[in-house]
């Protein structure tokens, strides 16, 4: 036909990301604080990993008096062997996030595939399957987390697992019940009229239009597993009791409350309640932000 | 007339439901030769959008074919296995659904819509090649190419509804099944759109097979048209015979139902009663009870669809 067809180069991943998006509202203010603190974090995480001194005190050693108040030797006291808490938090995240970010890599890869098979093809296997699914999901969640754990035994690995599990469900029956409405979709069904393959549906007409979900969830099951982490390791199904985490200095701190020492559970309990809210915000920020349809003007 | 590309034959199609087995097209027999367009038209529920899926063998469950035959290109449709089939569907018969509004993946710009196309049927065609056609196609649809990599939301209705109709002609199917193609637009972008699905008929020669209750749209479009009520077809004719002279009674209301400018009010008249529960059909013709000349024949036998002396063909007991 006419040659006289200019035909736009292809436009790069960000610059479909950037183009026509406006950089105002809520969802912008939430992707940027929670994303700053996921940010802070993994940073912190990876640098503390990798540099053992990075922290004022060593975190497992005596580093002043036990219970000494926020000072500005000690900006977050001590508990009571005379360890910094600062120093302990810092190193704390390490724990707190390998097991969050495994476990719910775990879910989501055992989760995601299963359950858009499972909702694409429907029959007697996708009725087994959520039966199981929905078996696990009506388990109460922590309990069974703990009842893994203490089969498991402890590690880092083992821990993510036991959390992973309780997950699953949650990812499979998301994916499967958008599986199932877009599957309806008249976009779906105008595909394949024109002869699209099976698989082409579910991996370019479903897929991409369960993402969004997906990656508020991943983020959502990241700040619910830090909690579920921390409920473990505080009931002593940690990693290791020497080892500094989040969870197991609340556990240890909650008694001295009564004698007006705070600090040892408040700045334990601060970390894990930002850190899980960055999560959360950062997945629902993006979520709004993700989906094309919404930044419509 | 010349070959024809798709003959129906005496096909039914079944949707078994709780309340009883619906039978949403009865006995059809169709013919739609090469070039032309074939309206199918009917109320709502009449089963002609039924009949399109059948073709196409995408009818949603539990709706399914119980009988006939459907002969495309010399091989009976409903013998092919199901990979057969799919090789078919969009190239060598495709669709345009009703709504544009959700019939483009909302994540897929449309430039990727139309290389899917054609690469699954042809994949032997690079990412550029298949590309550069999509741009002369999108060209050729009066939608200029820079807006080739929008996604569905960033164009109008009509714009979208031009895309479809890209994407079935991407690989010159032989037949294009239209299901309701306007029924959502407003006038002037239906205006806009039945020209250019006209131009681009005539231009390559296209086959259409129309299906829409829109009287007018047919009127504008069709060669011959074809009344469909209650799963059966009812009349079969040239599109200037049937708007002159009506034969059916049921096409008789069907098209003094139409508003016309240019007659005054008390001339529209609406047709009596509501279309018959197919789960319980009345016996005989199934337009009896709606119909004023109703005879007592009409009320036991059901009249087959036949041929006239003049070539037309009409299921009615009036012209035995």
């Amino acid at each position: 036909m006419q040659s006289t067809a200019t035909i736009p180069e292809p436009t790069s991943l960000l610059g479909r990301f950037l183009r026509g998006r406006k950089w105002y509202g809520a969802e912008w203010y939430m992707t940027v604080i929670g994303g700053f603190i996921v940010v802070f974090i993994v940073i912190l995480t990876l640098i503390s990993f990798f540099t053992p001194g990075l922290s004022p005190y060593n975190p497992e050693k005596r580093a002043g008096e036990p219970f000494t108040p926020p000072s500005w030797a000690h900006i977050f006291g001590t508990d009571q062997l005379g360890r910094d808490i600062f120093s302990r938090i810092i190193y704390g995240a390490q724990i707190v996030l390998q097991v969050a970010l495994l476990s719910a890599v775990f879910s989501l890869v055992v989760g995601v595939p299963l359950g858009l098979v499972s909702g694409f093809l429907g029959g007697r296997m996708d009725r087994v399957l959520s039966l199981i699914m929905d078996s696990i999901y009506s388990f109460p969640g922590l309990i069974l987390a703990i009842a893994l754990a203490a089969l498991l035994g402890a590690g880092v690995l083992n821990m993510s697992i036991a959390i992973a599990v309780v997950y699953v469900p949650i990812f499979f029956r998301l994916v499967r019940g958008q599986v199932l409405s877009i599957k309806e979709e008249l976009y779906v069904e105008a595909a394949r009229s024109l002869g699209a393959r099976g698989w082409t549906i579910l991996w370019r007409y479903i897929f991409p239009n369960v993402i969004p979900s997906i990656v508020v969830v991943f983020s959502l099951n990241i700040a619910d597993a830090i909690i579920t982490e921390a409920g473990l390791a505080f009931i002593g199904l940690g990693v290791d009791p020497s080892r500094p985490d989040w969870g197991y200095d609340i556990y240890r701190g909650r008694s001295e409350l009564v004698g007006g020492r705070w600090w040892p559970v408040t700045f334990p309990g601060l970390a894990i309640a930002s850190v899980a809210l960055g999560f959360s915000m950062f997945g629902e920020g993006l979520s709004e932000i993700l989906n094309p349809r919404l930044t419509e003007s | 007339m010349s070959e024809p590309v798709l003959q129906i034959r005496s096909l039914s199609v079944d949707y078994p439901t709780r309340a009883g087995l619906v039978r949403a097209a009865d006995d059809v027999n169709l013919t739609v030769f090469r070039g032309e367009v074939l309206g199918l038209v009917g109320e709502s529920g009449c089963g002609k959008s039924t009949l399109g899926m059948a073709i196409l063998r995408l009818l949603r469950p539990p709706g399914k074919i119980v009988g006939g035959e459907i002969v495309f290109d010399g091989n009976d449709l409903l013998k092919l296995d199901d990979e057969e089939m799919r090789q078919l569907r969009g190239a060598r018969i495709s669709m345009i659904f009703q709504d544009p509004m959700t019939c483009l993946n909302p994540l897929q710009r449309v430039s990727e819509h139309v290389v899917e196309t054609i690469r699954t049927h042809q994949p032997e065609v690079s990412e550029e090649e298949a590309r550069k056609q999509a741009a002369e196609l999108i060209d050729r649809l009066g939608i200029r190419t820079e807006r080739m990599d929008d996604y569905p939301h960033q164009l109008s209705g009509g714009m979208r509804q031009r895309v479809m109709i890209g994407l079935a002609l991407a690989l010159n199917a032989d037949l294009i099944i239209a299901d309701e193609p306007t029924t959502s637009l407003d006038v002037i972008v239906e205006a806009q759109f039945l020209d250019l699905l006209r131009d681009l008929q005539r231009q390559f020669n296209l086959t259409i097979m129309l299906i829409t209750h829109n009287i007018g749209v047919v009127a504008e479009l069709a060669d011959r048209v074809a009344v469909m009520y209650a799963g059966k077809l009812v009349e079969l004719a040239e599109v200037f015979p049937l708007f002159n002279d009506p034969l059916h009674p049921y096409t008789q209301g069907l098209l003094k139902s139409v508003p016309n400018i240019r007659l005054t009010e008390d001339h529209l008249q609406i047709m009596d009663g509501s279309p018959p529960d197919l789960i319980n059909p009345p016996p005989g013709c199934k337009f009896h009870p709606r119909c004023s000349h109703a005879m007592e024949r009409c009320r036991a036998e059901e009249p087959p669809l036949r041929k006239m002396q003049s070539g037309r063909w009409t299921a009615c007991w009036l012209f035995e």
